[in-house]
């Protein structure tokens, strides 16, 4: 095992950071943005996606310094039986940014995001979709510390679960003593497509500040009879109805994707998940 | 020759275990225009709602026939509402659904399509779509705009009733009923509404319009006007059984 150590830089050769795709592969990965870049990359974690089944650990450190900021977007996409623990180790500098979408699309998959702001004014935006089938198991688990005042995050998750998969979001946030005039939002829905699917979940603020703005909530539902009869009298099949709001549903996070021909890429994988 | 679209005998339905219909007989032919009228909870949208397929209520009793363009005869209880809609059906919902994060230029055409499929055409292109999209937002007066937003979501009450008319433009049933559309429109909307619906109307297609105002089948005039009471079609008429409904009321049928 190797590590890897990515210190990125706007470049001469990468004016449009996009380009930097890191796969990730068991390694110990860090990414480094140094102050005042303004840096955009995906990451891929398909490595194992053709092999008959893998146990893959990975840590990836990520640091943004002062006013710095990344786009980072992580797509998740092996195969059924794949494991892939990911710790994501981040921290926020003085009105660093960050904006990071992570997409589950196939492999089991747990998430572990320790985040700190420590900072005053680090803006953290963290959206994510997970699709679920078969026997997959999809973890996210998050301890988000609001170390200093005046920083916002804002966590929206949202999963799709068919066939017998199971999901769970466990999102502690917590606003320390000092860290005044924070906004922390934290959502998690989940749309159960199949009667064995089940999706857990539990948001939770925890707070030591008294100036805050601050909001929680979770919902698992199903898809709506009431729509599905609407779309269905119209001519539409009910396969194609349950389509049409399951990329409803899943078109809140895609669209968060500033870079279009990612969006297009992934809203085309989400597209052949449903369709499956 | 058979005029037949609609043909209902004795049908009785339940929800809950509650009988709401208990034994409509109603024939629909071809170029007819039928009003349906009665007091709230008379049962008017529950036998709209059984017609298109919803699978909420339950049929108890009594059979639907329903003749498709083609001539085949149909046993509409056993079939699925997107079927239906496929046969030439159409139910103009008294209080569309919003479908939040779906446009409505997504639905529109993944339903034209899926009707031109089942017919074994080709997809429209997107500017064949699109031209015929035009022509029917015209119909009701509706602009573009329309196309790009999520169905029904935030539209007005009246908007809302003017999209029924556009979706039944676009999908052109051969039987459309037509469940309080007039309901919630002010005097221009209705004038447009019923002037679409007028629009459409040929000899080899029929509408049933569910009101209580005789104010609309000024405009949509019927052949026949039928009063349905606590689940009985209690009187059949011409139409000046609507006005003579609306200056009396309902109150000779208890
Ligand atoms: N889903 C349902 N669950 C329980 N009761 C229902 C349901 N749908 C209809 N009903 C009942 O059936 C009866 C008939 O309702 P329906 O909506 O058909 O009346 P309507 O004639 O269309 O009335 P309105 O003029 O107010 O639209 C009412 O008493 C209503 O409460
Ligand atoms: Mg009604």
């Amino acid at each position: 095992m190797s590590d890897n150590h990515y210190i990125i830089k706007k470049s001469e050769q990468h004016p449009h950071i996009s380009e930097c795709d890191i796969t990730l592969d068991g390694n110990f990965s860090s990414v480094l943005v140094p102050a005042t870049e303004e840096i955009s990359l995906t990451l891929w974690v398909d490595a194992n996606q053709e092999k008959e089944c893998c146990n893959t650990k990975d840590q990836i450190e990520i640091v943004v310094e002062q006013d710095a900021s990344l786009k980072m977007v992580v797509v998740q996409n092996e195969n059924e039986q794949s494991k892939h623990n990911t710790l994501f180790n981040i921290e926020l500098k003085r009105n660093a940014s960050l904006l990071m979408s992570i997409f589950t699309i196939n492999g089991n998959v747990n998430n572990k995001i320790e985040a700190i702001l420590t900072e005053e004014g680090a803006d953290f935006e963290l959206n994510s979709l997970y699709l679920g089938d078969g026997e997959r198991i999809i973890n996210n688990d998050i301890n988000l510390l609001h170390k200093s005042g005046g920083c916002k995050s804002n966590q929206l998750f949202k999963g799709i679960l068919g066939g017998n998969s199971k999901s769970s979001f466990i999102g502690d946030v917590v606003v320390e003593r000092d860290a005044q005039k924070t906004e922390a939002y934290q959502a998690n829905k989940n749309l159960l497509i199949s009667d064995s699917a089940k999706a857990i979940s539990k948001p939770e603020l925890i707070i030591y500040a008294d100036d805050v703005k601050c909001s929680h909530g979770s919902t698992i539902g199903t898809l709506g009879t009431e729509e599905l009869f609407y779309m269905r009298s119209r001519g539409i099949t009910l396969k194609q109805a349950q389509i049409l709001q399951q990329q409803a549903f899943a078109a809140e996070v895609l669209n968060k994707i500033e870079d279009m021909d990612l969006r297009e890429k992934l809203t085309v994988m989400v597209e052949e998940f449903l369709e499956k | 020759m058979d005029n037949k679209l609609l043909e209902i005998k004795n049908l009785h339905v339940s929800i809950d275990n509650r009988e709401i219909l208990k034994g409509i007989d109603l024939t629909i032919n071809k170029g007819e225009v039928h009003a349906i009228m009665g007091r709230n909870g008379s049962g008017k949208s529950t036998l709209s709602a059984v017609i298109a397929g919803n699978e909420n209520y339950t049929v108890t009793q009594g059979s639907v026939t329903f003749t498709s363009p083609d001539g085949v005869s149909h046993d509409l209880l056993k079939m699925s509402p997107e079927e239906r809609s496929w046969a030439g059906l159409f139910l103009g919902f008294q209080y569309p659904i919003e479908i939040p994060g779906v446009t409505n230029v997504n639905f529109m055409k993944t339903a034209v399509n899926e009707h031109r499929k089942q017919r074994g055409l080709p997809p429209l292109s997107a500017a064949e779509y699109l031209k015929m999209m035009r022509e029917k937002l015209s119909v009701v007066q509706m602009d573009t705009s329309f196309a790009q937003r999520g169905v029904n979501v935030g539209f007005s009450g009246g908007e809302k009733k003017r999209n029924e008319i556009f979706q039944m433009a676009m999908l052109n049933p051969s039987l459309a009923f037509l469940d309080e559309t007039d309901s919630g429109l002010d005097v221009d909307a209705l004038r447009i509404v019923a002037t679409g619906v007028n629009k459409l109307k040929t000899p080899e297609n029929a509408f049933v319009v569910i009101t209580h105002y005789q104010r609309l089948l000024d405009y949509i005039v019927p052949d026949v006007v039928h009063v349905l009471y606590k689940g009985k079609i209690v009187k059949t008429g011409g139409k000046e059984l609507a006005g003579e409904i609306e200056s009396r009321g309902y109150e000779e049928f208890e």
